[in-house]
């Protein structure tokens, strides 16, 4: 019976779908099942006895053995998304798990690898972020997806778009989008930021300049206007400009018509425009800063762009497409972020929207080695704003458990202010009361309205 | 002639992709004259190659998209090799490197190889190419 069982512990081994190889103290490979062979293309009896990095080839080998992880530590590692290099020179996208083998007597025999080929995974996970996509803005929240549903509408008509969000929410992509989409699509994009102009520059960046219009115009200069004949042009941050500009815009978009600097010819304007602030433009008229004609004439098709931390849904998606190019430009090779990196990243606030987040992954990438962003590579202001991971759900946690962590978590965050963590949780002072005193919930001995109270005293 | 090997404790490195080490080793007929170890930085690594002006490259695994790189910047791709550097570069300089000793077990089936998207009439023609043009110091 004795010598049957390594027969019949092979069969079972077989028998798995998922790879499974074992190693000896001195990382030898002792047993390699089929799936292992079919994975890595390597047949079982070239691998056994061999050392398990000249067999596996995984891009953790070196850096990062979880084998090695696993049998110094004893822990465990449970679906680390790594690459090996199969006997063909194909990189498979793999998930490992790894375990410690002991004796009866507890002495160390080796360790287990089991592995996943994640290819079909990988594959699926490539169409789905295809369908989150649309010209390279990402998102799947509902917000995201009837933006989405709107822009083919919007790119067919020819009318003045307003494109209102924050600082990093993607103005300038939702207008090439647009002009991507639309039949003029063959002609120009030609983008400017009126904000970043004064005024005199702007004008003759907007509608360019006859020789002779100044000392130093020796040559004619097209303006943008020009430049975008039959195409479109994206006018940035349009709430910043004065009002004397504000009535030449307004010329253009009633008349279809401008003049250049020194010209006494009108051009006709053949252009789409798109416009796009970071203002609120309705306040911006009451206020009387902004015509209120224009405010009109460019407020026919509104496109308000939600901000990231409105859409944290997205962040996920969002780091995996950054790091998609990152991988390219850099030419390196890293496979994600570590689980506590992403639970920061879900809990940060960004003031600059999606656009800092991808300054603080590109941050990341720069001080990134190995092949997984961890906690040290985000800037430190990041770790400064976020803090430390406050809830951590294991599993098996009862639900009345996890809502004392959000409760204990929010008093916290808010310095004991039990309103304020009332209005982060949705419920009522009264209730998150109840629920402290339900729930055992010890109260900070830091009141937030008394410690504010003292301030302003 | 310069031939580099990526390291790792000594041995070859089990997948050049994420080596972090190599041996640069300068040789003249059959004996060796320098030996640099260098680090590689995780981005272009074809390019810190050329940039050695390396004319062999000898490897554990290699990605296809690198290996092809390598070809058509003109370095010659040894693949598949595992052991002792030191042992490799001593069986590379006497000729018996393709003994089954210094073979990678993760190697390709001679039959598989031949499904390899650059064949080696093909390898060739681009190394040839790149190559002219290239200081005849390395050639």
């Amino acid at each position: 019976m004795s010598h049957e069982q390594p027969e019949v512990a092979q069969i079972i081994l077989d028998s798995i779908n998922d790879g499974v190889f074992t190693v000896d103290t001195e990382w030898r490979i002792n047993s390699f099942n089929e799936a292992a062979e079919r994975i890595t293309g390597v047949p079982r009896s070239r691998a056994m006895g061999r050392r398990c990095c000249e067999v596996f080839r995984a891009s953790i080998c070196e850096t990062e053995c979880a084998l090695r992880q696993t049998i110094e530590s004893r822990q465990p590692i449970v679906n680390k998304a790594i690459y090996i290099i199969d006997a063909t020179g194909r990189r498979v996208p793999i998930s490992i798990s790894t375990a410690v083998l002991t004796g009866n007597d507890g002495k160390l025999l080796g360790g287990v690898e089991t592995f996943r080929d994640l290819s079909l995974v990988e594959e699926l996970r490539r169409e789905l972020e295809d369908r989150y996509s649309f010209a390279d803005i990402i998102g799947r929240s509902p917000a995201m997806k009837s933006l989405f549903d709107l822009l083919p509408v919007i790119a067919e008509v020819d009318t003045t778009v307003l494109i209102q969000g924050a600082s990093g929410t993607g103005k300038e992509l939702f207008a090439r989008a647009i002009h991507d989409l639309s039949p003029r699509r063959k002609k120009r994009f030609v983008a400017i930021n009126c904000g970043a102009l004064p005024d005199t520059l702007l004008s003759s960046e907007l509608f360019g300049y006859k020789a002779g219009a100044f000392t130093d115009a020796r040559r004619d200069k097209p303006g943008r206007f020009a430049l975008a004949q039959g195409g479109t042009i994206f006018l940035d941050e349009i709430g910043d400009i004065s009002q004397a500009m504000q009535v030449r815009l307004l010329r253009v978009l009633q008349e279809r018509v401008y003049e250049p600097l020194g010209s006494v010819q009108p051009v006709t304007a053949d252009v789409r425009v798109i416009t796009a602030t970071h203002r609120n433009l309705a306040d911006l008229v009451k206020r009387g800063e902004f015509r209120e004609d224009l405010y009109y004439r460019i407020n026919v098709m509104r496109l308000p762009l939600p901000e990231l931390r409105d859409r944290r849904e997205d962040i996920p998606l969002l780091i995996n497409h950054f790091i998609g190019r990152f991988n390219r430009i850099h030419n390196k090779d890293i496979a994600g972020v570590a689980d506590d990196v992403l639970d920061l990243l879900m809990r940060y606030d960004y003031p600059g929207n999606a656009r800092e987040l991808e300054n603080i992954l590109e941050h990341a990438f720069v001080l990134c080695r190995g092949s997984l962003i961890k906690p040290r590579h985000l800037p430190p202001e990041v770790l400064d704003k976020v803090g430390p991971a406050s809830v951590t759900v294991q599993p098996g946690t009862t639900l009345q458990a996890i809502e004392a962590l959000h409760i204990s978590d929010a008093l916290r965050r808010n310095h004991g202010n039990r309103k304020a963590a009332a209005e982060e949780l949705g419920i009522h002072p009264s209730t998150l009361l109840r629920k402290t005193r339900t729930l055992g919930i010890e109260l900070p001995s830091q009141d937030g309205r008394s410690s504010r109270r003292n301030k302003d005293g | 002639m310069r031939v580099a090997l990526p390291v790792w404790s000594d041995r070859i490195s089990p997948v050049f992709d994420v080596a972090t080490h190599m041996k640069v080793v300068d040789i003249d007929g059959r004996s060796v004259i320098r030996i640099l170890d260098l680090r590689v930085a995780r981005s272009n690594r074809v390019a810190r190659l050329e940039e050695l002006a390396v004319d062999v490259l000898i490897c554990g695994a290699i990605s296809r998209p690198l290996e092809a790189a390598c070809w058509v910047a003109g370095i010659e791709v040894v693949a598949d090799i595992c052991g002792p550097v030191d042992d490799v570069i001593g069986a590379y300089l006497n000729g018996s490197l393709a003994a089954g000793d210094y073979q990678s077990p993760g190697r390709a089936d001679p039959g598989r190889n031949l499904q390899w998207p650059i064949r080696r009439q093909e390898r060739t023609r681009l190394r040839n190419n790149a190559r002219v043009g290239r200081s005849p110091r390395h050639r």
